[in-house]
């Protein structure tokens, strides 16, 4: 990550937004690639600041991407010594929009898809929610793994390795054989991080039960599975009871393997347990609107099953915008890996 | 109550449509094509509402290139496609959003440039507090027994 000495940050002169090309940057080196694009080590022509440079990769069909947008939004909202400061958004031919920002502080690539998986969903956010959790009551990064096998290893040896009787259809994940550990692991997330004596200040010092109530959080992680279109599965190893009793909204499908019997999956929440596809990761399944995957959402009708006009200027294959999940879908293999602490 | 002035026009936004430094007739074509797409894709009326502020706010702060024609079409494309994609679950594509009459039709990559400059000069500020957010609290207040609420509120 590319760290810039005092000197070299320019903090004060922040050009207007978007009003410069990515051309007043020299790109030095990729740093990572995240599923959103790419982001660069990046030095200013002009000054010989060193920043890092994220390019967003822009939807064709749907233009400035709203998970884009929102990390904007939030980004220019923080103004801390630990959070990276957004400093400005260029552009690059090709309306593709770049951030550059100071080099200040490593993000965790706690939010990239391992093993191959291809597809984005929110039981992935909610996996790097948990990592966070995981990491505040650690003190220190939980899995920091250089590369991805080191990476992989990390979560292994932590949560348990995956197989296919904890996680049905985890073989079939790309990666999955040449990733895979070659000796049973165990899961130790509790021990590794129910020891209160580890705990870092901000946990220790607060009051007795709500420390618990941290590692309660952690403790019952799960290493967490597939989301495909067909299966979804969840696997708990290890008895962690959950001591909290609402479940996340997440990935519920119909196919999900728990400990035990949970309310109705899905319930209103926006992913529903309709169809054979569950939420965001539906796949290339024509349909679009009116093969509903979403159910309605309690305000107005989904679209296509009625009153929706039959003609109209739509895409291709006449099946309204069937193709592809609608935010964070891409083109690649079906299977999904979500590696997923969920909060219990 | 302070910020709230970055999400509402300058004071002095009428009286610019009045001495006809904005085409007011425009602003209403762009305000009922959009209301006529929301219509036709069945969005949320939040959603047009959200698109209508933001054409607002981008006309009281900038200048289109002229008064009439695609520079007004483009950007109310944008702004509806903007507020859809902070409201809806599902958004339209680009090309799809471009019914019910519009004159124009854009290219994504075009929208795209658009929508940028629109979150410029709104400094990415698109999470307007409007009146949609009080119409739960007042319909409760309403109709403690929430037996009509879905119809009020419906109705509101």
């Amino acid at each position: 990550m590319a760290i810039a000495g005092a000197g070299q940050l320019n903090l004060h002169e922040s050009p207007c937004w978007g009003s410069r090309s990515v051309d007043c940057f020299e790109k030095l080196e990729q740093i990572s690639e995240g599923t959103y694009g790419q982001v660069y080590m990046a030095r200013e022509i002009k000054t010989g600041e060193i920043v890092a440079l994220k390019k967003i990769r822009m939807d064709n069909e749907r233009g400035f991407p709203i998970t884009a947008i929102r990390e904007i939004k939030i980004l220019k909202k923080l103004h801390h010594e630990n959070v990276i400061k957004l400093k400005e958004s260029v552009t690059s031919q090709g309306a593709k929009d770049e951030q550059g920002r100071p080099g200040k502080c490593c993000p965790i690539p706690i939010n990239n898809l391992l093993l191959g998986a291809t597809k984005y969903s929110p039981a992935v956010d909610m996996w790097s929610v948990g990592c966070i959790f995981a990491e505040l009551l650690h003190g220190k990064l939980i899995f920091p793994g250089k590369d991805e096998p080191e990476q992989l290893n990390k979560i292994f040896e932590l949560c348990g390795a995956p197989d296919e009787v904890n996680w049905p259809g985890v073989s079939k994940i790309p990666w999955y054989n040449n990733f895979k550990p070659t000796r049973p692991m165990k899961r130790r997330l509790r021990e590794a991080l129910g020891n209160q004596e580890k705990a870092p200040a901000t946990a220790t010092t607060r009051r007795k039960g709500q420390t618990t109530e941290i590692t309660a959080f952690t403790a019952s992680c799960r290493l967490p599975p597939i989301q495909s279109g067909q299966a979804h599965a969840q696997m708990r190893p290890g008895p962690n009871p959950p001591l909290h009793g609402s479940q996340p909204p997440v990935a519920a499908g119909p196919g999900h393997h728990h400990g035990k019997p949970r309310g109705p999956a899905g319930g209103p929440g926006r992913y529903p347990a309709n169809g054979t596809n569950g939420g965001f990761n539906h796949q290339n399944h024509g349909g679009g609107y009116s093969s509903g995957p979403y159910p309605p959402q309690g305000r107005g009708a989904p679209y296509g099953s009625s009153g929706m006009p039959g003609a109209g200027p739509r895409g291709s294959g006449g099946s309204g915008y069937g193709v592809g999940a609608p935010n964070y879908s891409q083109d690649g293999p079906t299977e999904v890996l979500v590696l997923d602490v969920a909060l219990t | 109550i302070e910020d709230e002035t970055n999400f509402v026009p300058g004071f002095d936004y009428l009286a610019r449509f009045q001495c006809q430094s904005l085409d007011a007739s425009a602003r209403e074509e762009s305000v009922a094509w959009i209301l006529k797409v929301q219509a036709y894709y069945n969005l949320q009326p939040l959603t047009a509402y959200l698109s209508v502020n933001y054409l607002d706010r981008f006309l009281y702060s900038r200048r289109l290139p002229e008064n009439r024609g695609w520079p007004l079409q483009l950007l109310a494309i944008a702004c509806l496609s903007l507020a859809a994609k902070m409201e809806e679950h599902l958004v339209p594509s680009l090309i799809d959003l471009q019914v019910e009459g519009a004159k124009y039709i854009f290219e994504p990559k075009t929208i795209q440039r658009m929508e940028l400059l629109v979150l410029t000069v709104l400094d990415w500020r698109l999470r307007s507090v409007t009146p949609f957010s009080f119409i739960d609290f007042f319909a409760c207040k309403l109709d403690p027994t929430s037996t009509f609420l879905g119809f009020l509120i419906s109705r509101a």
